[in-house]
């Protein structure tokens, strides 16, 4: 089980793949069906995994990794402690802006597990953008999530144009696109 | 297996090219650094020693233990403005009035309100630094109609301020006084009655308090660091599963549970979080083991122990602790009486152990208020209203 690598295999024509990995409770569909409604110059090709290394097994059929987004939700310290695991198996590379995060949040004190700060630490040490996005009550925050996320599969289908610019600051982008 | 992180010195060889030092360097990290309302709460708590609970006690300890076995529900408060111990008396009247204005309608909903008298005082001795400013009790009692015209106690409320972050009670304006906890035992109605009287009186805001799943990892542990010998009761831990609607509760045997805490403790003056989140996650484990459910991915709901206990909602009790000294039955019963000193210290100890890291908390509260409008300016509106989604509901209404 090799890490995930970068650019290891041919892209697919006028198709990104987006790989979202989180574990149970968090509303994968939701975000996946905000991802696609999204209206795009290009196909969005969701893949959902609950944490890594992906399974050698359909290593071939799969296509090549435009972006992952790793799913944190602030109620569940497991998910924590799983992303922390994955990002073992992520290539370095990667994290030249083929990386973000998004954090599950709730606005009730009682259901937070895990300090923001925290989410807001391990986002810092990976240099990589860091979304929060509530599901529970209203879907808010979800459409800059999804604007950002085209951008950066965007920037990440073009071979030469690597989105590092985006990583610094991806709202800034976000405002002047 | 060819792991890669980004501290990794040397990167792999790409197309020819060798991406060399892609550690992140200190200039990257600080240019990427967040403008984020959230601080990180201490990592470090204290256990308060004999020489301070030493002061307390040479207050009166029969008030204090007024406090012990009731179930309390906790409020916070915003620093109360113009706020002084020398008008206790006045305030006691003010507040009869208002109850006396309200008791049309509080006649209706209760009942039985119909001669409420409140009753402000001094709780001496209930503060862990001499900055701490002191507790204040307040008593309603109401006389029944009906014979035999007894004077009821009906609601008992105190604030309080135990150990808090001196920085940020020196940065307050003379004219407030910061004490940032409430706790309450009575019926809700007048609990808002009263609510709506401080607010109106001292301009601050009044509004319940949850205690989050780190915190009762904190209380856990540091009650079980408090436990000795001859502790009976056993540690109740329960955790939830709000997609499922289960509920999971954990039984220790208090021996097990301060046996694997001090193999954990190291320092006796303080506690750290990795203490913490270690003595926890063996927990975790343990439960993993035996029964294949993984704890770490549940909420934390209740700790019971001998000492307290508490509840995410905002509920907490202590309990008269029976000290590891008092073996014998004629101590005990002098405890009971009241009359042991030594037995009264160590309670009003534990108790101010369980209230000077909530203290603690809210005033990482009160600071992250101040932190998210300072965001509010320094960062783009646009993304300050994204970091702000993470606060709680009470940090809005402040």
């Amino acid at each position: 089980m090799a890490a995930l690598r970068v650019c290891d295999k041919h892209p697919e024509l006028n198709t990104a793949s987006l790989l979202l990995v989180g574990v149970d409770g968090i509303p994968q569909d939701q975000l996946t069906e905000a991802i696609l409604e999204e209206s795009k110059s290009f196909t969005v090709n969701v893949r959902l995994a609950k944490k890594l290394p992906l399974p050698t097994e359909n290593e071939e059929s799969r296509p090549r990794i435009d972006l992952i987004v790793f799913l944190l939700d602030v109620r569940n310290q497991y998910s924590i402690e799983i992303t922390k695991s994955s990002l073992a198996y992520v290539d370095v590379n990667f994290f030249l802006g083929k990386v973000c995060f998004l954090a599950v949040i709730d606005k009730s004190i009682k259901h937070q597990v895990v300090e923001m700060h925290a989410v807001k630490e391990l986002a810092d040490s990976y240099s990589s953008p860091l979304f929060f996005v509530e599901l529970a009550v209203s879907t808010f925050g979800i459409t800059s999530f999804v604007v950002v996320c085209g951008t950066l599969l965007c920037a990440n289908c073009l071979e030469n144009a690597w989105s590092l610019h985006l990583t610094v600051n991806p709202v800034k982008h976000f405002e002047s696109s | 297996m060819a792991a890669v992180t980004p501290t990794e010195e040397i990167g792999p060889v790409r197309m020819g090219v060798r991406f060399a030092n892609t550690a992140v360097s200190s200039l990257t990290r600080s240019t990427i650094q967040r403008h984020t309302p959230f601080r990180q709460t201490p990592i470090k708590r204290k256990i308060p020693t004999k020489d301070v609970t030493n002061v307390c006690l040479q207050e009166n300890p029969e008030q204090i233990a007024l406090l012990l076995q009731k179930q309390w529900c906790l409020y916070h408060v915003t620093p109360l403005y113009k706020f002084s111990y020398a008008m206790l008396k006045k305030y006691s009247r003010d507040l009869s009035v208002f109850f006396h204005a309200e008791k049309k309608r509080l006649a209706v909903e209760i009942g039985i309100e119909l001669s409420s008298k409140a009753n402000f005082s001094m709780l001496a001795g209930l503060k862990l630094t001499e900055h701490d400013p002191e507790a204040v009790f307040i008593q309603i009692s109401s006389k029944s109609q009906v014979p035999p015209l007894k004077e009821k106690v009906v609601w008992t409320g105190w604030l309080c301020c135990v150990d808090g972050d001196l920085g940020f009670l020196e940065s307050l304006p003379g004219e407030f006084i910061c004490l940032p906890l409430l706790f309450v035992n009575g019926t809700e109605t007048i609990t808002s009655l009263v609510a709506a009287w401080f607010q109106k009186t001292f301009d601050c805001y009044i509004s319940a308090f949850r205690i989050s799943s780190e915190n009762l990892c904190w209380m856990a542990a540091m009650w079980v660091n408090c436990f000795s010998g001859s502790v009976q009761r056993s540690m109740e831990l329960e955790w939830t599963v709000p997609a499922v609607q289960l509920t999971i509760s954990l039984t220790i045997h208090p021996e097990d549970a301060k046996a694997l805490w001090d193999s954990i403790h190291r320092d006796k003056d303080e506690i750290a979080i990795e203490e913490v989140e270690l003595f926890m996650s063996s927990l975790h484990s343990h439960f993993h083991r035996h029964f294949g459910v993984r704890l770490a991915a549940t909420h934390l709901v209740k700790v019971s122990t001998a000492v307290a206990s508490a509840h995410c909602d905002g509920k907490l009790k202590v309990r008269n602790w029976h000290p590891p000294f008092l073996d014998s039955k004629t101590e005990c019963y002098a405890f009971k009486l009241g009359q042991s000193a030594e037995g009264m210290r160590s309670m009003i100890m534990v108790f101010l152990l369980c209230l000077a890291f909530l203290v603690i908390e809210m005033d990482t509260y009160l600071f992250e208020v101040s932190m998210s409008l300072e965001a509010f300016i320094t960062s783009c509106p646009d993304y300050s209203n994204v970091l702000l989604a993470g606060l709680p509901n009470s940090i809005y209404k402040i």
